[in-house]
């Protein structure tokens, strides 16, 4: 199952609904980074982001027919069905973590040379992760995944407008969480 | 400008560089706005290094991915697994008739639900129904279930009911 393969998408899928295996593997092998991170992103637990992302995949087994390519890619359509079952998670309650009331605050690492250390990035991850989703979703999206803010309106289904807003509320709460812990209080 | 319409322009110059007009003369005057555009373009540098972070392999999940994969075959005859999808889901839905109206089921039994072969999985956004019915042990057994309870018989159950009325899964209660 480690074969690259130079196959499209589109010739991958018509493979794969036909049954073949090897086009199917190839194709979770294609995406599987994509699904991973936003999980990981969205979750800030790895563990879950694996499982979310075998959840995608296996959501494709069952569903081989749901994927229209004159309506995006393949990499975009499965980045909205681990976006739903990000929030069917959160819904269930598995996993809220308020950003007022996360346990750790943002250390405050010197951010001059980069996230070097890997327990600064775990804080980071972890204040990302505490956003409220809509916000979450805008980072991650734009900040963390490079999307264009048409693209990421497009998954998102909100106006451009709307990420931009979201993706700059974002990143002042973020903001405020590092001087909260920097000067020892909470700023208003 | 006011401070509120800075900070906005100031997330963008964070992650594009590009200083829109008279925002860098209201950051000149203005502490607040300078601390925050600082601080905005330190959050940038964290972010693109969090970016950078490894994926694991993709072997190390690959494994309930495939082996589902070879369980459901896409693609494949399957025509005796409709068959008896079918048959469950209609001795299920027969018996859902004979006892009426379904009584929802308690909230407090924690036992997990065993999805019915060959059904299609809830959807991430489904709302499924939960009832209690009775079902018929034979329509059990034909459908894999191990049941011990005498063949001729019912067992109490719940199903849980997908948005399209299919059942897709049973919590057996003794």
């Amino acid at each position: 199952m480690s074969q690259p393969d130079h196959r499209t998408d589109g010739e991958l899928v018509e493979r794969f609904r036909a049954g073949d295996r090897e086009a199917f593997a190839a194709l979770y092998r294609t995406h599987f980074a994509a699904v991973f991170r936003f999980a990981f992103y969205m979750t800030g637990d790895r563990t879950r982001a694996g499982e979310i992302t075998q959840e995608v995949f296996v959501w494709l087994v069952h569903h081989p027919g749901d994927f229209d390519a004159r309506r995006g890619d393949l990499g975009a359509f499965l980045g909205g069905v681990a976006r739903k079952f990000v929030h069917r998670e959160e819904r269930r309650g598995r996993r809220w973590l308020p950003l007022d009331e996360a346990e750790t605050p943002f250390a405050g690492p010197d951010f001059a040379g980069g996230v070097e250390r890997e327990e600064e990035a775990a804080q980071l991850r972890k204040a990302i992760a505490a956003l409220p989703a809509q916000y979450r979703e805008a980072v991650v999206l734009c900040d963390l995944e490079g999307k264009s803010y048409d693209e990421a309106a497009a998954a998102m289904g909100c106006a451009i407008g709307t990420v931009r807003s979201r993706l700059s509320r974002a990143r002042e709460l973020l903001a405020r969480k590092i001087q909260w812990k920097r000067e020892g209080q909470r700023c208003v | 400008m006011t401070c509120e319409r800075s900070r906005e322009g100031l997330v963008e110059v964070a992650r594009s560089g590009a200083w829109p007009a008279g925002l860098m003369e209201h950051v000149a005057a203005c502490a607040a706005c300078a601390r925050f555009a600082q601080e905005q373009r330190k959050l940038s540098a964290a972010l693109a290094a969090l970016a950078q972070e490894d994926v694991p392999d993709p072997e190390e999940f690959a494994a309930p991915v495939m082996a589902e994969f070879d369980r459901v075959r896409p693609g494949q005859s399957q025509a005796w697994r409709w068959i008896l999808a079918v048959g469950v889901a209609a001795a299920i839905a027969l018996a859902v008739v004979r006892s009426g109206v379904p009584e929802p089921a308690p909230t407090q039994d924690e036992r997990p639900f065993v999805a019915i072969p060959y059904t299609v999985p809830l959807a991430p956004d489904e709302h499924p129904l939960v009832a209690r019915i009775e079902i018929p042990v034979p329509a059990l057994i034909a459908a894999g279930f191990r049941v011990t309870a005498d063949p001729a018989g019912v067992v109490e159950a719940d199903v849980l009911v997908g948005e399209d009325g299919r059942v897709r899964a049973i919590r057996i209660r003794e």
